[in-house]
């Protein structure tokens, strides 16, 4: 009914506007206060009264706006309105403005009653400042009038000068309102004035000539006219006397007594005291009048010429005195008479013949209540006459004369006066002379009919208003489920609320043909009636009407060519006469009619009662539509249902919001996630509490703007969805969410209706948080794994049960020269072929569930030659998942094997040679020198042969001869050779044991490969293989070498035996036509010398090379070498001096020796 | 002429030891040989010699005893080492009487020229 209250306000908004107009334009003032005297409402009247915008009196106390000296008075006032239960009350006060001007204003307040509860107070009212200023100048002109004449009495009696003067300040003090005037007489026509009598400031210039140039004196003596000067502070000429400068106002006001100027009366205002009254000139002017004439008789009877004739002139003058307050009351806005003690007429100003239509000739001078005529066409004492007798008790005519003081203040109705009648305010005060004699009295009435009518039209209007608004906002909070109940409680609120007779609730049947009463309420039987039927063919203008008026008001329902057709049997019986219908409309279409019959006498139907009609057509229109809606609704809501039930008792957390942002729906299983519950998100915008500290979008809010280009902005991890087509999923940690932190995946998806427009937003929230943990435990084990297979020296290759590669670390990824992502997935053979004949053991391996080894596979490279160690592990987990392949270059291991070798074998011919020298030695000496002795005897050199052979019978050449001839010679020195070469075996042999003899010192080795250079060219043995002179020598000596610490007659046996080696290699390959060449290169490395030896030679093969420095080893034809030379050699330097000794070769190239060797003595 | 110069050889080996005596003949020394220490010393202390060669593993007394003992017998007597020791380390004791290393000869000698320019040395009182 949400929609039907809308509508309902908006009728009584229009009502409300047709009574805002009448009160924004009304001239009087209008506001309203409540119970409590805060104003509620004020119209723009009051804004020009108090000269304040509205928002600065709305909410205030009214009494803030009343002056403070008649607040009480008010209060009071008000108070007895309520306990008295006055229905309306007037009251006069003036009030503080906001430039504190002041302003009095006259008011009419009135009671506001909703039911028996008064709500507050409504007032109207108007500016009565001018009238009240009026009143009080007429109450000083009362006084003045007295004045006034006894001062003619006076004067006219008087014939002293003097005593006129200072009768004419005097009075002009009391006139004026100061105490400074003067009195100035011009002598003689055209000589500037003279002050002959003053008070105040002025007392002291008494004789003194008003200076013809200062400015108002000017002015009055030329234009002959009052003067008052306003601004005289600013005057350009003042008064050149003492004290003259505190003028502030000043006033001249010139007198006659002839044709030319007799004098002038002078008045002033110091500071700030208030300025003149502008009557008060008048009554000055007046007063100089007559003073004018008192002095020409004073002269004239000082000069015996009195004459009776100016007394009678100056009786004249004062009734012309009258003729001028009759003027001054003329101007007065309200309608004001004046009688005398007599009850005469003598004022009757311009607005009362306005309101009487009786002129002033006609009525002046007559008495006898002849006032009263106008008014109630018959002579009765009136309002004036009470003021005139100071009587109040013979006030029937009054409801209520208030009085003040001697001013009476009623209010009346005249029925005769205007058409329909006058209401009259009347004010009465009797006039005083100057003994307090009641000289007659003063009226002054005011025509309040437009007042009382506005005021009674407000109060019906607001009245009208506040019941229809009532009314309808009980219709809007009738239960409509069940249609007929409904009908039937409208109808009797309309009845009620329009006081009319009958309302009843008309629907069309399905062809429209006729009209069926759904509910009919008499409110004389206070009963119900439904079922009656009006068919198109009985009240056919009837059925055109209503499908072409929304509304139709017929005051007059027997004659109105609309309803005519109802009068007898349908408006007879219950004395309908004036109806009025307004169709019920569903989507611009009539569906039925909401009638309402008055019974009695004619009734115009008002704007306020049509748009309540309306109002109320809407509302049954509502609620038929509400009705239909019912059905398809209660399906919705069941299926909406459904679906809510379904999602609240998802074992998934789920939000839905709708396109504003809002929570439509925070499961249960989302109450437990986050520890929220339901009750605090849905219907607000404060989803994203449950997961941040401050406000931010959550991600259906991107749905549902769009903004899912934002998401890296919120989210660190996410993408589109894979599960719905426009959804997208983010994730990550959330710290202390429903009690612990949690890893949360997001799944929102936007909901669109059928024209694809975005309507709300659904959100999945899953806690991975366990998942995520193992999710992350996993990649940091994973992660420390690879760590420690990548840092291992060995290639270490995952392979599956199909060879396949899984794994490959990073000195497979080196060794092959391929990544692990690019190996991942191909096949072993395929990136390490020389892994092809470990098939088989991989196979084995795997089969076998057992580990497998394969060591020192030689496999040649282009660097030289490598040993592997394969090491294939199976992996086992219920079934063979594959194989872990570890692959070790064991290389230089088997390198360090060969020359351990080498060296265990030196040691042990060391230490047999030790043992078997001197046994072989001996003998061998024998050999040799009796071979040097058998060479020696048969000498013919040695004279003892000579006689030996003598002796013998034969000379020494014929021994020779026969020992050459049979050879015997050359056999000795073939012993002789013999045991020489078994004698240098035994001596190299003995150099593997160690000597002790032998003296480590610090040597140049520059100047010691130099020695040996020199020694091997003059080495006999070389000398016979190869002339050592034909070999290129190049040395490369390095500067910075220290002396090195060594044994030098071994170091010098080492390279004498790498050049002989070299040497005898180039020899051999003199043939192949290259310049023979040895480089000999001496250098610093770290500790070390190194001392390269290298030729370019025949090289070696790799069988050779790999045994050149074995015991024994030699290529050389047989007699040749001892196959010790490298041997000792190596012995020396490795162990020796602690130094390594290695070669390299190319077959064709050539090759080279390096000897590393310790610079300083190393510790053992 | 010059008086022959007396060598005194010692020598366990006959071969060995003939033919150092057959070779130094040759050269004109007058040499004596002995096959153990004992007979050396015996020799020695009745003839005067200027060189003695001495082998060093002999039965009987050692060589360096040997040298020691004919060192006191004939203080001006020299002496030259034949072994066939490769491990033969030259004692205090003989290298405060003056032999060093050069005095030493290792068998098998190939040419027994160098015995006589040794002996010819240390007669003329030269070290070797």
């Amino acid at each position: 009914m949400k929609k039907n209250n809308s509508h309902t306000s908006r009728n009584f908004e229009e009502s409300e506007f047709q009574a805002q107009y009448f009160l924004q334009h009304a001239d009087d003032y209008i506001y309203r206060l409540n119970a409590q005297g805060i104003i509620t409402y004020c119209n723009p009247a009051v804004e020009r009264i108090l000269k304040l915008p509205r928002e600065d009196i709305i909410g205030k106390n009214y009494l803030e706006f009343v002056h403070p000296d008649f607040r009480e008075e008010i209060v009071h006032h008000h108070l007895s309105q309520w306990e008295k239960g006055l229905p309306s009350t007037h009251s006069e006060f003036p009030v503080l403005t906001k430039d504190g001007s002041d302003v009095w204003v006259e008011q009419i307040v009135q009671v506001i009653q909703e039911g028996n509860t008064t709500t507050g107070f409504q007032a109207i009212g108007r500016d009565i400042t001018r009238r009240k200023h009026t009143e009080d100048l007429l109450k000083n002109k009362n006084d003045f009038l007295s004045s006034l004449h006894e001062t003619t009495l006076a004067l006219i009696h008087r014939l002293d000068t003097g005593d006129i003067l200072r009768i004419i300040t005097d009075r002009s003090a009391a006139l004026a309102g100061t105490g400074h005037v003067f009195a100035a007489l011009i002598d003689k026509p055209g000589t500037p004035p003279v002050i002959r009598s003053a008070s105040g400031i002025f007392t002291g210039h008494i004789g003194k000539t008003l200076p013809p140039e200062e400015t108002v004196t000017d002015k009055v003596l030329t234009e002959e006219e009052p003067f008052v000067h306003t601004d005289y502070t600013n005057s350009r000429t003042k008064l050149p006397w003492d004290q003259c400068e505190h003028i502030t106002v000043f006033a001249e006001i010139p007198f006659k007594a002839g044709p030319s100027l007799s004098g002038i009366i002078g008045a002033a205002f110091l500071g700030t005291e208030h300025n003149f009254e502008r009557e008060s000139i008048q009554y000055l002017n007046q007063l100089g009048q007559i003073a004018s004439i008192a002095l020409e008789n004073a002269r004239l009877f000082s000069n015996g010429q009195r004459e009776i004739a100016r007394r009678m002139e100056i009786e004249q003058e004062l009734r012309n005195s009258r003729s001028n307050l009759a003027d001054i009351i003329n101007y007065l806005p309200d309608p004001t008479f004046v009688i005398d003690n007599d009850g005469t007429v003598i004022a009757w100003n311009n607005a009362m013949e306005d309101l009487t239509g009786v002129s002033e000739k006609v009525i002046l001078e007559k008495g006898n209540h002849e006032y009263s005529l106008p008014f109630y066409r018959d002579r009765r004492p009136m309002l004036i006459d009470f003021a005139l007798e100071n009587n109040t008790h013979e006030k029937d005519t009054y409801g209520e004369i208030k009085a003040d003081r001697d001013t009476l203040i009623a209010e009346i109705y005249i029925p005769f006066l205007g058409a329909g009648g006058t209401y009259l305010w009347e004010k009465a005060k009797p006039l005083y002379d100057s003994y307090n004699n009641i000289v007659g009295a003063i009226e002054t009435v005011r025509d309040l009919t437009d007042r009382k009518k506005a005021e009674e039209n407000l109060r019906s209007i607001t009245q009208q208003v506040i019941r229809n608004q009532m009314a309808l906002n009980s219709i809007s909070r009738f239960d409509n489920t069940d249609l007929d109940d409904f009908l039937g409680k409208v109808t009797e609120t309309a009845s009620t609320t329009l006081h009319t007779e009958r309302v009843s609730i008309w629907f069309y049947n399905g062809d429209r043909s006729e009209l069926i009463c759904a509910d009919m309420y008499s409110a004389g039987e206070n009963s119900h009636k439904q079922g009656i039927v009006y068919t198109s063919n009985q009240f056919r203008d009837y059925f055109r009407a209503v499908e072409s008026h929304r509304i139709i008001t017929a005051p007059d329902a027997l004659t109105d060519s609309r309803t005519s057709e109802f009068a007898g049997p349908v408006f007879g019986p219950e004395h309908i006469s004036s109806v009025m219908d307004v169709t019920i409309r569903m989507s611009g279409k009539v569906v039925g009619v909401l009638r309402h019959e008055h019974s009695g006498s004619r009734r115009d139907w008002s704007l306020e009662e049509q748009d309540f009609a309306t109002s109320v057509s809407d509302a049954i229109a509502l609620a038929l539509a509400s009705n239909e809606r019912k059905a398809a609704e209660d399906a919705l809501q069941e299926q909406k249902q459904f679906t809510e039930n379904l999602i609240q008792n998802s074992a998934l957390a789920t939000i839905v919001i709708d396109n504003t942002h809002r929570v439509m729906l925070w499961n249960k299983a989302c109450e437990i996630l986050t520890g929220i519950p339901a009750s605090e998100m849905v219907g607000t915008d404060n989803q994203w509490k449950a997961f941040y500290t401050a406000k931010r979008p959550t991600l259906p809010d991107l749905m549902i703007d769009d903004l899912t280009s934002d998401l890296g902005k919120y989210y660190d991890v996410f993408s589109k969805s894979v599960l719905t087509s426009s959804g997208w999923h983010a994730e990550g940690w959330y710290k202390n969410l429903g009690g612990m932190d949690r890893y949360i995946l997001f799944e929102a998806t936007p909901i669109t209706n059928n024209n694809g427009e975005v309507i709300a937003a659904i959100e999945n929230i899953q806690d991975i948080t366990a998942l995520k943990i193992t999710q992350e435990e996993v990649m940091r084990i994973r992660s420390y794994l690879k760590n420690i297979i990548d840092s291992m020296p060995s290639i270490i290759v995952g392979v599956d049960t199909n060879v396949h590669i899984t794994h490959w670390n990073l000195e497979a990824e080196k060794a092959a020269g391929i990544s692990e992502e690019h190996a991942r997935g191909r096949l072993l053979t395929e990136l390490l072929p020389e892994l092809r004949p470990q098939l088989n053991t991989i196979e084995t391996a795997m089969r076998m569930k057992c580990a497998q080894k394969v060591e020192r596979i030689h496999k040649t490279r282009d660097s030289g030659p490598q040993w592997l160690d394969i090491m294939v592990y199976p992996l086992i987990e219920d079934n063979v998942l594959g194989a872990v392949i570890r692959i070790d270059d064991v290389t230089s291991r088997v390198r360090i094997e060969e020359m351990m070798v080498q060296t265990e074998k030196m040691m042990s011919v060391g230490g047999l040679a030790a043992g078997m020298a001197h046994e072989i030695n001996n003998p061998l000496g024998g050999i040799l020198l009796g071979a040097q002795n058998i060479i020696r005897r048969i000498s013919p050199d040695i004279k003892q042969n000579i006689i030996a052979a003598e002796q013998c019978g034969v000379s020494i050449e014929s021994v020779r001869s026969y020992m050459e001839s049979r050879n015997i010679i050359h056999m000795i020195q073939g012993i002789r050779e013999m045991g020489e070469r078994a004698s240098k075996i035994v001596a190299n042999m003995l150099s593997f044991s160690r000597q002790s003899g032998t003296k480590f010192t610090h040597a140049d080795l520059g100047e010691l490969i130099n020695r040996t250079i020199d020694l091997a060219a003059n080495d006999y043995d070389l000398k016979k293989k190869y002339d050592f002179r034909h070999i290129a020598i190049t040395k490369d000596f390095s500067s910075d070498l220290p002396a090195v610490y060594c044994v030098e007659t071994e170091i010098q046996q080492v390279i004498l035996n790498l050049l002989k080696n070299s040497t005898q290699a180039l020899g051999e390959s003199a043939v192949s036509g290259k310049t023979p060449h040895i480089i000999l290169r001496l250098r610093k490395n770290d500790e070390n010398a190194v001392i390269e030896v290298e030729d370019n030679g025949p090289g070696m093969e790799e069988e050779v090379r790999k045994r050149v420095f074995e015991p024994f080893y030699t290529t050389k034809e047989v007699g040749t070498g001892t196959g010790l030379g490298l041997s000792v050699s190596y012995f020396i330097i490795t162990n020796n001096h602690r130094g390594s000794m290695e070669v390299s070769s190319v077959p064709g190239t050539g090759t080279c020796f390096t000897i590393y060797l310790p610079i300083q003595r190393r510790n053992e | 002429m010059m008086p022959p110069i007396h060598v005194l050889v010692v020598d366990d080996e006959d071969v060995v030891c003939s033919n150092v005596i057959a070779f130094l003949e040759d050269e004109g020394f007058d040499v004596v040989s002995a096959s153990s220490g004992e007979k050396a010393l015996d020799i020695i202390a009745s003839k005067k010699f200027d060189v003695g060669i001495m082998d060093m593993r002999l039965p009987g007394i050692d060589g360096n005893t040997l040298i020691l003992k004919s060192h006191e017998l004939q203080p001006d007597m020299k002496f030259l080492i034949h072994t066939g020791s490769t491990n033969y380390n030259l004692p205090r004791a003989l290298t405060d009487i003056g032999l060093s290393e050069n005095n030493i000869f290792q068998k098998p000698l190939i040419d027994m020229g160098v015995l006589v320019d040794a002996i010819q040395k240390l007669v003329k009182g030269n070290n070797i």
